[in-house]
């Protein structure tokens, strides 16, 4: 269980943007059974992308992958699922859909206009968006893009 | 060989016995408020009557971001010591303490978490101190120092004693209690022991197997409290002690600058039903290196891919980072010095172990409630953390590439 605040609160937590699970900047990391409580002020959420990916030394490119099920993320308590940070690019794939409410093998990404295809939908409030068990994510590179592709 | 102000036992036995009490720390019942004269333990169990007596010295522990927010406070009075003990004392609490248990969501979903601040009685009636006139002064207190070289060959029992102005700063191997390359110690034991406002460390296991730290209160010491020194001290049983207010020492290592309650380079060794509750830094930090360090290299040893002993029940609160600190990497593996090799037609097979921390409560550190570096095959079942600046928990990579 990861609880966000309890009423043992103060002032440095009620000014912060904590989150439930940062999650790491490699393949490989799975969770289920976790709880999540109380993540509802500020830009507070239950995950935050790609751990560390924010230091300047960082050398990772993000679009890992996250397995994840049976959570529960306590509707009355917290709205954002994810606090995307640097390189906004980790891909949540949830096996039984208690994250993305999308059913199994559903998905929860960070929004790039070229994500949003017809199986998916902009979820601001949640902090992604979100695509039913149809599709698949993966982490792909493109080069010499054009510059309107992305958005 | 020993230097001065100490207890040197080279081929010997010591045997110090103190007066045991049923309890050495418990925790609060009901939060105590800022400017609280009184508080209110947990029941008894099992009937056990509490103990402590009028004038011993106690300290309780914090329980905001700041692990120096422990008060240490002398019983005036004990009432109800045989159900939910009542104590008071000579000064009011300058912080509040919360106590309590919050439970979150319902039916299936319902959990629980209990953060109560810790309560340590510090006094007791054999006492090893550093003299009152220089040792606060000069950071120069006793110590007391078993070494010697083979299996067995000393035996220290230290139980029920209080140490105050013990360890000397600046001065590596002068710590409050030393265990010194002996190898293995299976009739030595450091339990029920208070050991306070030290210069330097509280307990240090160095090159020993199977030493016994039990059920300790362990308060305010400058660098890591409880320190298995090299990374090749392995089966030791670290069991239910309290530390309160671990803080940093520029007078020792590097890494004593950000100190641990409990400082750990080998993960094989038991760590049960410990309380860390405050510290500069953190509470429990795994230092896994490639090989052990100082007089315990071996290039057949390697921390970072051993398997855990134990890490089961254990809490972390009030730290200036990290409840649980695993760094800079946990890969078990059955031939800890050889690559992961998971072809099991392979002469070199070499599967990863998985190591399981259990039922870690984490909360209201500066950053996370637990975060660890790399990752192989680690499953942490069962975490509880609340009330952390950052995040509950982090995990940085999730691979085994070295």
């Amino acid at each position: 269980m990861v609880v966000g605040k309890t009423e043992n609160t103060e002032e440095a937590l009620d000014v912060a943007s904590p989150v439930g699970v940062i999650t790491p900047r490699t393949e490989l990391f799975s969770l289920s059974g976790v709880k999540f409580f109380n993540y509802n002020w500020n830009g507070a959420a239950a995950f935050k992308t790609c751990s560390h990916c924010f230091h300047d030394a960082a050398t990772d490119s993000g679009g890992r992958t996250i397995t994840s099920w049976d959570l529960h993320i306590d509707e009355a308590t917290v709205t954002r699922r994810v606090q995307y940070s640097t390189p906004f690019r980790t891909i949540f794939f949830d096996k039984d859909g208690t994250l993305t409410g999308k059913g199994a093998n559903s998905w929860f990404l960070p929004y790039w206009k070229h994500l949003l295809q017809p199986e998916c939908t902009q979820e601001d409030a949640l902090g992604g968006i979100t695509c039913d068990g149809t599709v698949e994510a993966r982490r792909v590179a493109f080069h010499s893009m054009p510059s309107n592709f992305i958005g | 060989m020993f230097g001065n102000k100490v207890i040197g036992v080279n081929y010997g036995t010591l045997d110090l016995h103190g007066i045991e009490k049923k309890i050495t720390w418990t925790e609060l019942a009901e939060t105590a408020e800022e400017g609280a004269t009184s508080i209110t333990l947990m029941p008894m169990q099992n009937s056990v009557i509490l103990d402590w007596q009028v004038g011993d010295e106690i300290v309780i522990a914090s329980t905001s971001f700041v692990g120096r927010d422990a008060e240490q406070r002398r019983i005036t009075s004990i009432s109800n010591a045989d159900s939910s003990p009542v104590i008071t004392f000579d000064e009011p609490l300058v912080s509040k303490h919360y106590a309590g248990r919050q439970t979150f969501g319902t039916g299936a979903n319902s959990e629980f978490i209990d953060m109560r601040a810790e309560v340590g009685l510090l006094t007791r009636n054999v006492v090893i101190r550093g003299d009152p006139v220089t040792s606060e002064l000069k950071q120069y207190g006793a110590n007391i120092r078993c070494a010697s070289p083979g299996d067995e060959t000393t035996v220290c029992r230290i139980d029920s004693v209080e140490l105050y102005h013990v360890g000397q700063a600046f001065i590596l191997g002068a710590y409050p209690i030393h265990f010194h390359m002996i190898g293995t110690v299976h009739k030595s034991y450091v339990r029920n022991n208070a050991i306070h406002h030290t210069f330097n460390r509280a307990v240090t296991i160095h090159g020993v197997q199977y030493l016994r730290v039990q059920r300790n209160v362990v308060y305010q010491t400058l660098g890591h409290s409880i320190f298995i020194e090299d990374g090749a001290e392995t089966k030791n049983l670290i069991e239910y002690n309290l530390v309160v207010d671990t803080r940093r020492s520029f007078s020792l290592l590097n890494t004593d600058t950000t100190p641990a309650s409990f400082w750990i380079t080998n993960p094989d060794n038991i760590f049960r039903g410990n309380h860390a509750a405050g510290s500069d830094r953190y509470s429990y930090w795994f230092d896994l290196q490639l090989n052990p360090t100082g007089p315990s290299f071996d290039a057949n040893i390697c921390p970072g891919f051993q398997k855990l002993g134990e890490f089961t029940d254990n809490v972390a609160h009030s730290n200036g980072r990290y409840g649980l600190r695993i760094h800079n990497r946990l890969i078990p593996r059955t031939l800890q010095c050889k690559p992961i090799n998971y072809d099991t037609s392979s002469p070199s097979y070499n599967p990863p172990i998985i190591a399981e921390f259990k039922n870690l409560v984490s909360w209201k550190n500066q950053r996370n409630g637990a975060i660890i570096e790399q990752a192989g095959a680690i499953h942490w079942i069962n975490f509880k953390t609340a009330d952390n600046i950052l995040a509950g928990m982090e995990f940085s990579r999730a691979d085994d590439n070295i």
